[in-house]
């Protein structure tokens, strides 16, 4: 199994903060990475990092073995973003910001066209094709983001808290959408404070909190390792992080 | 201190928000408002200290010349107020559609007349600080130097605000009922840029409109005026008598103002949550199917520069922005077509119009598409450099311009060659070079804080586009006057100005 993504010594601070202080993971192709944590604990640090969006301090990023700080244009060729807020463009249709999202990734008119064609019916906006953006509920505009996002058949998934702010028939759809890419052989790496979906979804797990990895693995690996056999992810996550966390030293002051 | 929920509270509210809607910080602002205030005052009482003995005491209410003296300050109240309600109408229709704190006001056990009463006069009170800070000082200095009186004029221009506000909040009450809320939101921002240059039009139309062929010279002019005899007691001119201490007028005025600003407010609240709901609602009536499937094009820049163009024709804000800065083309473009009609204007003088006009406009919209980026991260990650994204930007928005300059520079073109020449020069200089200070000294934001901003960026691309686009309007001007020689002083200036404002545009991210 191919390297989708391999994150090696991943740094970034924010005026003298550390927010991501030396991550290394990797995600391999055909895989569902979970990356959770608590809040500020440097997921989407991480992830915008990784998605191009964010210069790192140091590190290294690489997708599908293109070092995507040393050539950034055809890491992004092979990855797409999904943000927690879905950005559109409140004036375009969601056919017209397909096509826009088409154009920047270079696919070919006419794949682009059955591609948004598939995608819209497949996610229930067909027959919002033509309408703007703006007269989008929220879990409308998800949708359509994810569409965008889908659109040009990315190797690598980025998805920051993708399930926000759905309901639960487009939640199901999302995540049907997610392993049928992961079938596929795409990797997918996802933060998400949802922890059920993250156990039943991912093949492995990291946890990451002030900027580091604390662990990483299968759920059974996480299990035996935080000492709660059967128990939810929740359990463990809550567990490991407590304990995790206890075991570090104090900051100096 | 207040009591919570009262409508000191909620006002001091209202004011501290108006206060932060700014950028700077509210200790500094406050700092260089004292400084210009304190400065402006001082100024004006030099000014007023030996010219104010000079300025005849009010009330003028003895003969024509009087009657000439009220109608003068009867347009400068009406200016005033045409701009109040404009900026009034835009704030009102805001309330409607962009309702941000309000849905946390109106859910509050605060009384919702009580909130919208507070929001109302928040309203009127923000088109104060202006002309507040602008004609405050001289008419105190007035009110010392020549008559008490004058503090009336005081009154007028604070009472004014109010009324501008009741008379906005009844256009969109009615508008929302005539027309319904899709089509309000358009109008009345059509209507607020109209009032806004209301005054200004009705003389230009009236200048153009009131003499046959040839020109109008200044002693005929002057005749004119003289000529009108205008009765200073006629009804119409009662703010303008007003403003200068007639008691009856005064009361009869504030007698007005009592009425129209609650008279609005009650309007507009009584149908202020159903209105708002409608708005909310906008856009989401289930309409037919539109079954078509459009073709898809493919090409980075081509997508990036039709997606640019169809947000620029679908943003009514823009549009109502980009009418109001074409309106006060329309005296000149009716002198351009009909040249026999009042010519006080050779060909020559269109050169600085158009070429202001070119750089006011790109640089409108350079900031729109440049800046006002609804997606920003969806553009960082997609495989494209950021210096392609930056030229379709910069495309979309000179292209527009330079369409709608080309009829009239055509026009001139053919009618005068060489000052044809120099507009067109001034004219494509002009737009360029205010896309460029607009990439280089680009402000990001969405769109929607643009409509709350209602600025163009930073205080340094505004004030660079300004000073270099008036360089190119001096030299296309001198130029298509005859003066080339003298021309190449304003735009050395401008191309030093242009060179000084250079910023090297942000890199793609990863890239860095």
């Amino acid at each position: 199994m191919s390297t989708a993504l391999k994150v090696t010594d991943l740094a970034k601070s924010y005026g003298g903060k550390r927010a991501v202080d030396g991550i290394s993971f990797d995600v391999r192709a055909g895989e569902l990475y979970a990356l959770l944590g608590p809040n500020g604990a440097g997921k989407t640090t991480t992830l915008r990092m990784v998605a191009g969006l964010l210069a790192a301090d140091a590190g290294g990023i690489s997708v599908f073995d293109v070092d995507a700080r040393k050539d950034p244009l055809a890491a992004k060729q092979l990855i797409a973003w999904l943000p927690d807020e879905p950005l559109l463009y409140d004036k375009l249709t969601a056919w017209e910001y397909l096509e826009f999202v088409a154009g920047l990734w270079g696919v070919p008119p006419v794949s682009a066209r059955a591609e948004a064609e598939r995608l819209l019916k497949l996610l229930g906006l067909w027959d919002n094709r033509n309408d703007r953006c703006e007269t989008f509920s929220r879990g409308m505009k998800q949708k359509a983001v994810l569409a965008g996002a889908l659109i040009h058949e990315p190797k690598l998934l980025i998805l920051d808290e993708p399930l926000t702010g759905l309901d639960a028939a487009a939640s199901r759809l999302v995540k049907d959408l997610i392993r049928e890419r992961v079938a596929q052989g795409a990797g997918v790496i996802l933060t998400t404070h949802i922890l059920e979906v993250a156990e039943r979804m991912a093949d492995r797990i990291g946890i990451i909190k002030d900027g580091k990895l604390l662990i990483e693995g299968s759920l059974e690996e996480l299990r035996t390792q935080a000492g709660q056999q059967g128990q939810s992810l929740e359990d463990v996550f809550l567990s490991l992080t407590a304990t995790l966390s206890a075991a570090e030293p104090e900051p100096a002051k | 201190m207040s009591k919570p929920g009262s409508i000191p509270w909620l006002m001091a509210h209202e004011l501290r928000l108006f206060w932060r809607r700014g950028k700077m910080r509210p200790k500094s602002g406050l700092i260089l408002i004292g400084l210009i205030l304190g400065g402006w005052l001082l100024l004006s009482f030099f000014l007023f200290q030996k010219i104010g003995p000079l300025i005849p005491p009010p009330p003028f209410l003895n003969g024509p010349g009087d009657g000439l003296a009220l109608a003068a300050i009867g347009v400068m109240i009406g200016f005033i107020a045409s701009v109040m309600t404009s900026g009034a109408i835009l704030a009102a229709v805001d309330a409607i559609y962009t309702r941000n704190d309000l849905d946390l006001l109106l859910s509050s056990p605060v009384s919702p007349w009580r909130v919208l009463v507070v929001r109302s006069s928040a309203i009127a009170v923000g088109a104060l600080p202006l002309y507040a800070g602008m004609l405050g000082p001289p008419l105190i200095w007035m009110a010392i130097f020549s008559s008490p009186l004058w503090l009336s004029a005081i009154v007028v221009l604070a009472t004014l605000a109010f009324a501008a506000t009741g008379l906005a909040l009844l256009i969109v009450t009615g508008l929302f009922r005539l027309i319904g809320p899709r089509s309000t939101r358009v109008l009345a921002q059509i209507i607020s840029a109209v009032a806004g240059a209301a005054v200004f039009l009705s003389f230009q139309l009236f200048n153009i409109n009131s003499h046959g062929t040839g020109g109008m010279s200044q002693d005929e002019m002057t005749a004119m005026i003289a000529g009108l005899n205008i009765d200073p007691h006629v009804w119409w001119l009662f703010p303008a008598r007003a403003f200068t201490g007639d008691i009856v007028s005064t009361g009869l005025w504030l007698l007005g103002v009592a009425m129209l600003f609650p008279l609005g407010v009650f309007v507009f609240s009584r149908s202020f949550v159903a209105d708002a709901a409608a708005a909310s609602a906008m856009g989401k009536r289930k309409r037919g199917t539109d079954a078509r499937v459009a073709q898809v094009h493919g090409g980075v820049m081509q997508s990036v520069v039709r997606k640019e163009l169809r947000l620029l024709a679908r943003d009514p804000l823009l549009l109502s922005q980009i009418g109001l800065q074409l309106i006060y083309f329309i005296p000149l473009a009716f002198i351009l077509i009909r040249p026999d009609r009042g010519i006080m204007l050779t060909e020559a003088a269109f050169a600085p119009a158009l070429t202001l006009l070119a750089g006011t406009l790109a640089g409108s919209l350079t900031w729109i598409t440049v800046s006002a980026e609804d997606a920003p991260d969806l553009l960082a990650s997609a495989p494209v450099q950021a210096k392609t994204v930056d030229r379709a930007k910069f495309a979309s928005a000179v292209a527009p311009v330079l369409i709608l300059m080309a009829t009239p520079v055509a026009i001139l073109l053919v009618r005068d060659a060489w000052a044809g020449v120099w507009t067109a020069g001034g004219v494509i200089a002009s737009a360029i070079s205010a896309a460029l200070i607009g990439l280089w000294r680009r402000a990001p934001g969405t769109r929607r804080e643009f409509v709350r901003r209602r600025s163009k960026g930073t205080l340094m691309a505004g004030l660079g586009q300004a000073l270099v686009a008036m360089g190119i309007t001096a030299t296309a001007g001198l130029g298509a006057y005859g003066l080339p020689w003298i021309a190449i002083l304003p735009a050395i200036i401008a191309a030093a100005m242009l060179g000084a404002l250079y910023k090297p545009a942000p890199s793609s991210v990863s890239a860095s």
